[in-house]
Formats: structure tokens, sequence, C-alpha cells
């Protein structure tokens, strides 16, 4: 089956600022070999298969057959250590996954907990239980902070957009 | 008071979402200990979440750039590098500090949102993992010194992945592979780390993966369970609340999901390495939150600590039972 190539995606994973070291990788699967996630899942996580898809910028692959699927990385960074290339696949991992929040396509666990952080400022949140053992431990309450403030920057940078719900039905154009 | 008070050790002390939250007994032992250590701990006033580097970071990067800065802001307001406890604040603010210090491109995207708040990195501060304060700043030497009572028991190590790597920007030779601090850390008290297949493996928590996709989680979190097991441990022993919560409240999990193929459910304790440490330091077990209350429900450890802790207390001579009562009176 012929895939199409997103010139735009591979642009951008190719842009310095991301980072530029993807262009070494040649397939030599160290990555793959070495990744735990790989090993649990048998080959269905395969690191070395999320590169080249991204560097062919085969976004279908990526983003609507997810094969394989990024959200299975941990980020254990095993691979970036393994690496003869120095490619840094974690951080080329956390970007297409940004790219998948861009398109709100971010699975909902994750998306909850980046509301956590919006809403709250905290991952997790406080419980009356953990309040109360805390008392017994003879611990004060976690220093205070400015919500308001760091709400103020999320703005500023539009993680506001990025959390808020969207229809599937809104989204679907996006599509190529 | 002597006038040591100028070359005394002060951490701006980052306490994170999870211990402060969920495993409040860890930053009462590591609160205890440093204390009786020597380290002054200044509270990072204004700190939210790190922001997580795995949920957060693959969310939105830039965003998880500029709220890192602005907490390693709040550590140069204090004067003082910053100490956490955890392998996840570790990765995150380590690496923005990495980041803001040496890329002007995004240290200026940093500065451009925090000037808006009134905030600057300036870069004068550097982030620490209490492994490190203890392995260099504290020194091992001091450690097996003040470790006075031996614990005796078999201890599976788990390092956990931030705490590693990425290894070039880590303060251990770069060694993310055969590393041996934390394992000389626990035998400082008396303890043998004992060799475990996969050792080096991630919990399963991280990456967002324990949010995202449990049932692969919980299968890492079984291998790593199957392989300790397999050696006769005692306990588990990490230092990072994360791996600590994947380990022990996953362990739980574990024996409800894979209960088909696992045979006997798994009932291993997992300690954070300043519990352990302060025992053997010969500090209350109470004062290192050890004793649980179970009076209160969805309070950790899942996992009971109670048969390790046995054995550690007759060793060193308490009575268990006197201080569940003790604890219970304390209220």
């Amino acid at each position: 089956m012929v895939q199409e190539i997103n010139f735009d995606f591979r642009k951008k994973i190719l842009d310095k600022h991301i980072s530029s070291t993807i262009s070494y990788c040649y397939q030599c699967t160290s990555c793959t070999s070495a990744c735990p996630i790989a090993d649990i899942t048998d080959g269905k996580y395969n690191p070395r298969k999320l590169i080249i898809n991204a560097l062919l910028g085969l976004t279908e692959k990526i983003f609507v057959d997810k094969d394989p699927s990024v959200w299975d990385c941990t980020q254990c960074c095993t691979c970036d250590e393994i690496c003869p290339q120095h490619v840094k696949l974690t951080e080329i991992f956390a970007f297409i996954k940004n790219q998948f929040a861009e398109r709100h396509e971010a699975p909902e666990g994750f998306l909850g907990e980046a509301r956590a952080v919006y809403e709250n400022g905290l991952a997790i949140p406080m419980q009356s239980a953990i309040k109360r053992r805390r008392d017994s431990l003879g611990l004060s309450d976690p220093p205070e902070f400015d919500y308001d403030e760091l709400k103020d920057i999320m703005k500023m940078i539009g993680l506001d957009k990025l959390v808020k719900k969207v229809d599937k039905e809104d989204n679907a154009e996006g599509e190529n | 008071m002597t006038d040591d008070v100028s070359n005394k050790m002060a951490y701006s002390f980052y306490l994170g979402c999870v211990i402060p939250n969920r495993y409040p007994m860890v930053e009462r032992a590591t609160r205890t200990v440093l204390d009786e250590l020597g380290a002054e701990l200044r509270d990072m006033k204004g700190a939210t979440c790190c922001p997580a580097p795995g949920v957060f970071r693959s969310f939105d990067i830039p965003t998880w750039l500029v709220i890192g800065g602005r907490n390693l802001t709040i550590a140069e307001d204090n004067q003082a590098d910053v100490v956490t406890m955890c392998n996840g604040c570790y990765g995150t603010l380590l690496e923005v500090e990495h980041a803001l210090k040496h890329e002007e491109k995004k240290r200026n995207y940093v500065n451009e949102h925090l000037q808006k708040v009134g905030r600057k990195f300036k870069g004068s501060i550097h982030v620490k993992h209490l492994a490190e304060v203890l392995y260099y700043d504290i020194g091992l030497k001091k450690i097996q010194d003040v470790a006075i009572h031996d614990l005796g028991l078999k201890v599976a190590v788990h390092y956990g992945c931030h705490l590693l790597k990425p290894s070039a920007i880590r303060p251990w030779d770069g060694e993310s592979e055969e590393p041996r601090f934390f394992d000389e850390l626990v035998e400082a008290l008396g303890c043998e780390s004992v060799d475990y297949r996969d050792k080096m493996m991630c919990c399963g928590a991280g990456g967002g993966v324990r949010s995202a996709v449990k049932e692969v989680s919980l299968d890492f979190t079984r291998h790593k369970l199957e392989e300790i097991r397999k050696v006769g441990a005692d306990c588990i022993v990490n230092m990072c609340p994360f791996c600590m919560l994947q380990l022990d409240l996953g362990q739980v999990e574990v024996n409800g999901v894979f209960k088909d193929i696992i045979g006997e459910p798994y009932n291993i304790p997992v300690f954070y390495y300043t519990q352990l440490l302060g025992l053997s330091m010969g500090l209350n077990p109470i004062d290192l939150g050890l004793i649980k209350q179970h009076d209160l429900k969805g309070v950790p450890p899942f996992t009971s600590q109670e048969p390790a802790l046995r054995k550690i207390f007759k060793k060193l001579g308490y009575n268990y039972d006197e201080l569940v009562e003790q604890a219970k009176n304390k209220k």
C-alpha cells in the first residue's frame, strides 16, 4: 500500500530546534533490541519503526494506525543510551506526543493529568486521609503557591487551548 | 550551637506532588534523617508540579520548560541548590536546568514568559537528587559512620530510570548500566544488595504509560516482581515515589490483573531509602513514618511493610505491636 508523505511533519521533525540527530539514524535496531517495552509487548512496540516513520513523514502510520504507538514509551531513555548515532529518541517521541496533543488526540489519561496541572497546579492533588496522615506525622502543609501566576503563564503559552475538550467531529478534517 | 553553622549544607527542598500528597511518610523520614545529618532544608514557597517529565512533557514541551524554569527561580531566591526525592522531578528540573543553561534560544523563550510574572532564571543554582546529596555531599563514608545498626536484610535495589538517564548530564560518571552507588548506600546499612535479572529495567509507570496503557505498565511491574521474588529478597528499596507507587500499589494491581499467571500473590515490602537509613541510624520508627495507621483508608503503603519491619525490629530490639499502640496514642 502506498503511504503518503507528510512533508510538513518531516520538516518539523528535522528542524534543528527539535533534534537534528534523527537524520543520523541508519536503522541498526539497537534501540529496539534494548527497549524493555519492545520486549514485553513481543515487538508490537518498536522504537526503530517509529523513528523511520517520523524520518520519512509517514504520519498516517504514526497518528492513525498507531503502528507502533508512541504512547507505549515509558521514556526510560534506555534507547538514548545505547544508540550508536546518539539519536535523541526520547526527545523525538515526546515531540510526536506533543503533536498528538495538538491534534486533540492524546489518550484520555494524559489529557486528564495535563488538565489536573492546568486546573490545580499539581498532577496529584491532596486527599483528606493523606492530610490526616501528614498531621499525625507532624508535617505541616506543603508550601502554598500562587495559582493565578501559574495559570497566567499557562494561558500565555496556550495550554488552555490544548486541554479543552474537543468534539471528534470538529477535529476530523485535520487528517491527510 | 557551635560556629559551624556557616558550613552547614543548605538545600531548596523540592517536594513535588507524589511524596507530600501520597507518601508523606517518605517526607517525614527524609526530613528527620537529613536534619540528623546536619543538612538545612529550605522550603520552596510557591513551587508547583515540576511538571511531570512523562505526562506533562509529552503533552506540551514549551509549557514544561517554562513551569520547570519557574520552579528553578524559587530555588534561586532561596540561594540554595535544589534537592529532590523524586526521579521524575529530578528528570524534569535537571533537564530544564541544563537546557536553560546551555541553549540560549530556550532560555530567552522561558525568560520572556517569566518576565511577565516578575521572574527570571539566572542560572545560579543546580538540581540534585537526594541520592547525590547522600552519596557525594554528605558522603558514603559519613553514611557508613552514622548507620550504626546492621539491618541484615536481603534487598532488591531499584534505581529507576531518571536517576541515571540520560547519563551525560547525571553525576554518575556516565554509568547507567551497572551503577553501584545505590547498592553501596544499601550495603552501608548492613544489608545485602542482591542481584536480580533486569534490575535496571523501568518500573513500568514512567512516560505516563501508567495513565495511558495500564496493562503494559503493570506487565513491567509483574516481570520485575517475578525476578525479585526468584532471588528471595526481603524487600525492595528505591528512591523515587512514582516507582514506589508502581511497586507498592502496582503490586496489589498485579495480584488482581495477573492472578492466573503469577501463582502466589506478591507481598514484597517496598521502602524508600531514607526510611531504612533512619532505622540504621537508631531513629524512632514512628518518627520515620514506618508504623502504618490502619484506621486511615487509602493511605500507603498498600503492600504491607510488616514482614520486613518485624525482621528488622527483632534485630534492633523494638516491639512491633507496642509501636503500633504508641503510634495510635500519638495522634
